[in-house]
């Protein structure tokens, strides 16, 4: 999975983060690193939406933190990828 | 890369780096960038830029880079001058000749120039396609200058003169004087075969020149009016498409 925007929500569910700690735990969970351009295009996006939004901070480090319909919408997309998980193996197996 | 990573953040819209410039800052400055991480900052300005910008300001933009790059590929085309010698062939006062045959003799005699041999000589004569002729063989520089050498006739529209046939002899290289050179060559090979099958056609033909050939004072190609023209165009089209894309990508893509 390599969908940036899903990377972060996913990063998010598990508490507040600001960029750069995004990034690594991002590496960590997914083995993707994703670059500063398109983490920053990501979170763009998602505090648009009102998916995420940013936490009181007075470092330049941003913080921030996931949102009710930030976690709504990670709850269907991990459903779905999911199930085509699920299928897939299954599939594998019976082949 | 510090400083590079610094001049690729101030790529982004103001109004963006208002909002995010310092974290990105901040973000830069502890993740010890690497140059794949320099293009991606770049490609994150770019596509930021894109969905700030109107269609208006994409597409204008887009056809001045068109206009930048095809001014800069008229510069990388090789220049090719041509050079040219018009020839009028009329039939000879109280000659039954008509257009039919006058178009028959000027096909004999055109194919009396591609002639392998005489135009290998030519090619010796003058060291024509110098580069091409050390790297491969003859034939393929005799090919070249075929491809070169452009022979039309067509019937001059004139009551008084109904089967006059206007021949025009044309001779591209990438110099002048050469492509000048050549061609009154190969208008002189043209005459002595009309010299030579005048018996075999049984019929009297006056040529005469009317444009001698001439060394160009302007290159054929590239045409720098039609390469700008040609930019602007695909800058165009090239910034219509992508205003539509990244305002579509806008609306769709979370």
């Amino acid at each position: 999975m390599s969908d940036p925007t899903l990377l972060v929500l996913s990063s998010l569910a598990e508490g507040d983060k600001h960029g750069y700690a995004m990034m690594e735990d991002i590496e960590l969970f997914a083995g993707v690193r994703l670059g500063p351009g398109t983490l920053y295009g990501a979170i763009t996006r998602l505090e648009e939406r009102g998916w995420i939004r940013p936490v009181g901070s007075k470092d330049r480090r941003q913080p921030y933190t996931i949102s009710g319909a930030g976690r709504e919408y990670l709850r269907d997309q991990l459903a779905n990828l999911d199930r085509v998980v699920r299928t897939g193996l299954r599939r594998l197996k019976n082949a | 890369m510090k400083r590079t990573m610094t001049f690729l953040a101030r790529l982004y819209p103001s109004s963006w780096r208002k909002r995010y410039g310092a974290e990105l800052d901040a973000l830069l400055e502890d993740a010890r960038p690497s140059a794949r991480d320099a293009v991606d900052v770049f490609l994150g300005a770019f596509r930021m830029q894109m969905t700030t910008w109107n269609v208006g300001r994409i597409t204008l933009a887009c056809m001045v880079v068109g206009i930048l790059l095809a001014a800069a590929a008229s510069f990388v085309v090789p220049v090719h001058y041509v050079s040219q010698t018009v020839l009028w062939v009329t039939p000879g006062d109280g000659s039954t000749s008509t257009g039919e045959s006058g178009r028959s003799l000027v096909s004999i005699l055109a194919r009396n120039i591609f002639v392998r041999e005489y135009l290998a000589s030519v090619i010796q004569e003058h060291n024509l396609y110098p580069g091409e002729r050390a790297r491969k063989p003859l034939d393929d520089a005799i090919d070249k200058m075929k491809r070169n050498i452009t022979l039309e006739a067509t019937p001059y529209a004139s009551p008084a003169h109904p089967d006059t046939l206007t021949f025009v002899v044309r001779f591209g290289y990438p110099e002048a004087r050469v492509a000048a050179q050549v061609n009154e060559e190969l208008i002189s090979r043209f005459m002595q075969g009309a010299v030579q099958n005048a018996q075999q056609f049984n019929s009297n033909w006056n040529f005469r020149v009317l444009d001698p050939p001439s060394i160009p004072l302007k290159p054929a190609t590239p045409n720098r009016t039609q390469f700008a023209v040609g930019g602007l165009l695909a800058g165009l089209l090239a910034g219509l498409t992508l205003a539509i894309v990244f305002k579509s990508r806008r609306t769709t893509t979370v």
